[in-house]
């Protein structure tokens, strides 16, 4: 028999097992939940418990953007940030914002504007490094240690200011870039913002709390682009002289060295200072020889033709009949700019008949006009530059968008990709255009150089290629692209006048165009291609002879001299 | 012939679980006193469970009962040990708690638990009512070794003095109501004690609750251990690899936040694993109380459990950010050479127990042989 005392004895051991037992689920679950927070969670739960757990950013370095020739185009520069924390508790207010205006430069009442915030404010950026101590004494001074703090961190810096601003891009303040070339090569580069965790002892005052994580692929890079800043200067030059004289709505020129398929240089109208770029408007901010689709026009037709003269449809000794310069074609007009009659088929690229253009397109095929566009790489963007727009090509299922295709109507392409098309025409090769020229890491001591890829190889044959070359190079000599004609160098080219598509009348516009030329030179030995569009320009008389040739030619004369090119044509 | 016939009867169960431990201990010391070679802390640790295991094989072949009945002079022999702290101990961070043996670190407070239990259960057994004289010992006894230790200062160990205390007398059968009523007073005692404290008394206990607080300021210590806990993960970093143990940014990390060291490289596995084990030990030991014991090895027990059980929690929720750091060692894993000849001494007596009971074959344990 069990006495009582007994059977207390044995609750009670039983009482105090479970108990036991029960609490010993607390270490297991607490152990679950902080090993099983992601790691946002716990941070957040001990800067709960613990006010002297803080987080404070470091910005890392980030490396630079050179030129060719290694030039730095965009660099990162030690600045100091001066923030307000929290605004409204700042002290002598007034005497704060003299002190920084003159330090600074900046104006006295924007200061003070921004002083007058509430909450975390920031004061001033990218203030040079080397005022951190004359600002600390301000702070001091004015009795603000408490509520006005120094940040650290890297300012970017755009040595050459509006150049190439659009394909170079920006970096936000986060220090990652946002835009153009800052963006597609972030991970190269580096830098950014790092959030480390710190305790703030009152006697030592900020110590870390781990170790500063930094991944080894992370560690930033100096990057080395293709363009030469001569040859951009150039290029941006002659952008100026369009935009004074036509004033369109965006210019775009690039200018790609054949053999490598480098781009040296590549501008648009607008352009922004990259420097201030939160003053600006996206829409100014992209990269228009990349972003934006324009129907080629007339500067389609020596795909076509070429490609007519490849397959046999038709042979040098063809006569096109023209007529009387006008035709219906599926219930819309299709005009020459004159009468032509008869023309050989050299002159219908000479004189840039669309009506001889459709009668040879009209010996072509649906494969056919397919296999062209495969064989000039038409179909796909390179994935060079951030945002390329992808080509928009009609079902060629239909032979009305075989024939309007032929004459660059229907169908668009960005600036970059008819231009590399267009190099195919003079070396029979389709070079990838190429950004990215080296890789210099200077932690580990390392460089790393891109190479030249070949998309497509004997796109024409020899004679064909041949025949082209001669009938542009006639383009210019004789034809609609006399303007271009140099003095010193032979200029292959086609000019483009395409009439651009008004939504508000539902058919093409007379007075809105983009004007075209596109060419390679030396015409005897090509080593270069370029393209300029201009997009809607003013006046009278714009056509791609009027708006684009006669830069063409400065274009060619400037670079062929500064990139020392001997004249090949005899005085 | 007779010593391994005794070895048979030994509680391999209790044994394997307290070996199991101590090895996830040698782990973790190893790993946090990594010097790119094995360390002097970790050798130490190494002989002080060699220690140990002596202790325990030569604790279990002494009989409970004499032991109950020496207690007194064991509880005498370990006061005038941590009288002679008082005068000529070592100070380590601010507090007087070692007798220094040239390699040896003698920490006479330790020794103090089981000698306090041992005392009490001998005594509560015997006596018949609160007004026993045997009771005026136990006040005197309790209370003389408290002042000393908090002296030192380690309010810690001085508390785990009392947690045993309170399982014993609970499971002696004194009322509820008792437990009750002196915890309300407690509480009511508590904020009026605080008052008529001096200023300077009061910043002392505060140092006493927090022992880290002069060093980095109040927290630092936790929070690194619950970065470090955190950052484990499921199966952690791995052996050697923990970044907060291993980069000096954990101070203490081999005593009292081992338990951290090894959550961050074993990650929740491993610490749970750990977890277990003291949990089966717990379980182990309460099993014991199901054997007809007398009153004396039953409180004996029961203080045991308590005390292992009090050190456990409170050190793990210490390392986790859910206890005021109080410098409570982890048995059997923190690094030190008293705390593991201590509870040596403790499973060498559970031991004796378990061999007495299971030799006389009145067990109930499935598992022990017949004679």
């Amino acid at each position: 028999m069990e006495s009582g005392k007994e059977r207390k004895f044995r609750s009670r051991s039983l009482f105090i097992l479970l108990s036991f037992s029960f609490l010993f689920l607390f270490p297991i679950l607490t152990i679950l939940r902080y090993q099983t927070f992601p790691e946002e969670g716990l941070l957040k739960a001990l800067k709960a418990k613990f006010p002297r757990v803080d987080e404070i950013y470091v910005f890392e370095y980030r490396g630079s953007i050179r030129d060719r020739e290694g030039r730095e185009l965009s660099l990162s520069v030690p600045s100091v940030s001066v923030f307000a924390k929290p605004a409204e508790k700042v002290r002598n207010k007034r005497r704060l914002a003299r002190g920084l205006a003159r330090l600074t430069g900046k104006r006295e009442s924007k200061i003070l504007r921004r002083l007058s915030g509430k909450g975390y404010t920031v004061i001033l950026k990218r203030v040079d490094k080397s005022l951190k101590g004359e600002l600390i004494d301000l702070i001091k001074e004015t009795q603000n240690s408490e509520f006005v703090g120094l940040q650290e961190g890297y300012s970017r810096l755009y040595t050459y200011g509006t150049l190439a601003s659009n394909l170079l891009g920006f970096v936000g303040d986060d220090g990652r870039g946002l835009e153009g070339l800052e963006y597609s090569f972030d991970r190269l580069l580096g830098g950014g913002v790092s959030k480390v965790l710190v305790y703030k002892s009152k006697n030592l005052g900020i110590i870390s709390l781990r170790p500063f994580q930094k991944k080894k692929e992370n560690s930033p890079k100096d990057v080395e682009i293709t363009l030469d800043i001569g040859v951009q200067s150039i290029l941006e030059d002659i952008r100026d002289k369009i935009v004074r004289k036509w004033k369109p709505k965006k210019v775009s020129i690039v200018l790609i060295d054949l053999r490598r398929g480098d781009i040296l240089g590549l501008t648009t109208y607008p352009y922004y200072d990259p420097n201030r770029f939160s003053m600006y408007p996206a829409s100014r901010r992209r990269n228009y020889v990349a972003t934006d689709l324009f129907e080629p026009g007339s500067v389609m037709k020596p795909f076509f033709i070429a490609y007519a003269l490849d397959r046999g449809r038709v042979s040098p000794r063809t006569w096109v009949d023209t007529g009387k310069g006008r035709m219906k074609l599926y219930g819309r007009w299709v005009r020459d700019y004159k009468p032509l009659g008869k023309l050989s088929l050299r002159d219908v690229l000479v004189k840039s008949s669309n009506i001889g253009t459709i009668e040879v397109a009209k010996r072509l095929s649906k494969r056919d006009v397919e296999d062209l566009m495969d064989r000039f790489h038409l179909k796909e963007t390179f994935g060079v530059l951030p945002g390329e727009a992808k080509p928009q090509i009609p079902d060629m299922g239909y032979p009305a968008n075989i024939l309007y295709s032929s004459i660059g109507q229907g169908i668009a392409f960005n600036t970059l990709h008819i231009t590399v098309a267009f190099g195919a025409l003079a070396t029979g090769y389709v070079v990838k255009p190429r950004i990215l020229k080296r890789i210099i890491s200077v932690e580990e001591n390392k460089e790393e150089s891109t190479y030249t890829e070949v998309l497509r190889k004997r796109v024409l044959s020899e004679d064909t290629l041949r025949w082209i070359r001669r009938t542009l190079t006639q383009v210019v000599e004789r034809g609609t692209g006399i303007r271009a004609k140099s003095k010193f160098f032979t200029i292959a080219g086609k000019t483009g006048t395409s009439q651009k598509f008004d939504f508000k009348l539902g058919k093409y516009s007379r007075e809105k165009v983009v004007a075209y030329f596109v060419g390679f030179f030396p015409a005897t030995e090509p080593r270069f291609v370029a393209g300029i569009v201009v997009d809607e320009p003013q006046g009278r008389g714009a056509y791609g002879g009027t708006v684009a040739a006669p830069y063409f030619k400065e274009l060619v004369e400037r670079t062929a001299f500064y990139t020392g090119l001997k004249p090949d044509k005899r005085k | 012939m007779r010593f391994l016939e005794e070895l048979k009867s030994l509680d391999f169960y209790l044994l394997f679980l307290v070996f199991l431990i101590q090895a996830f201990g040698l782990v973790a010391i190893f790993s946090a006193s990594y010097d790119g070679g094995v360390s002097l802390l970790f050798k130490k640790q190494l002989v002080y469970v060699l220690l140990s295991w002596i202790v325990i094989l030569g604790v279990s072949y002494e009989r409970v009962r004499n032991l109950l009945d020496y207690s007194l002079y064991l509880y005498l022999l370990v006061l005038f040990l941590l009288i002679l702290v008082m005068a000529f101990g070592k100070e380590v961070y601010g507090a007087k708690r070692w007798l220094g043996f040239g390699v040896f670190n003698l920490q006479p407070s330790e020794l103090m638990k089981p000698a306090l239990i041992l005392l009490s259960a001998h005594v509560l057994a015997h006596v018949r009512s609160w007004k026993d004289r045997e009771i005026l010992l136990l006040v005197f006894a309790y209370s003389t070794a408290a002042v000393i230790t908090l002296k030192q200062p380690d309010l810690g160990t001085a508390v785990s003095y009392f947690v045993p205390l309170v399982a014993m007398l609970f499971i002696r059968g004194v009322s509820i109501k008792f437990f009750l009523v002196s915890l309300a007073s407690l509480i009511l005692a508590l904020p009026i004690i605080w008052e008529l404290l001096k200023e300077y008394q009061k910043r002392r206990i505060l140092a006493v609750i927090d022992p880290y607080s002069d060093y980095l300021g109040s927290g630092y210590q936790i929070i690194q251990s619950v970065i470090a806990v955190g950052s484990g993960g499921i199966t952690g970093k791995g052996f050697l690899q923990g970044t907060q143990a291993h980069l000096m940014f954990l101070p203490e990390k081999h005593t009292d936040f081992i338990f951290s060291v090894i959550s961050e490289e074993f990650g929740f596995l491993g610490a749970g694993a750990l977890v277990v084990a003291f949990l089966l030990l717990t379980v182990r030991i309460a099993v014991y109380l199901l054997n007809p014991l007398s009153l004396g090895e039953r409180l004996t027990v029961v203080g045991f459990l308590a005390l292992l059980f009090f050190q456990t929690t409170v050190n793990m929720l210490m390392t986790l950010g859910l206890f005021p750091v109080v410098g409570i060692p982890l048995p059997f894993v923190s690094f030190g050479g008293s705390a593991m000849i201590t509870f040596g001494f403790i499973v060498g007596i559970l031991q004796s127990i378990h061999r007495e009971y299971s030799r006389e074959s009145f067990s109930l344990f499935s598992e022990n042989r017949r004679t």
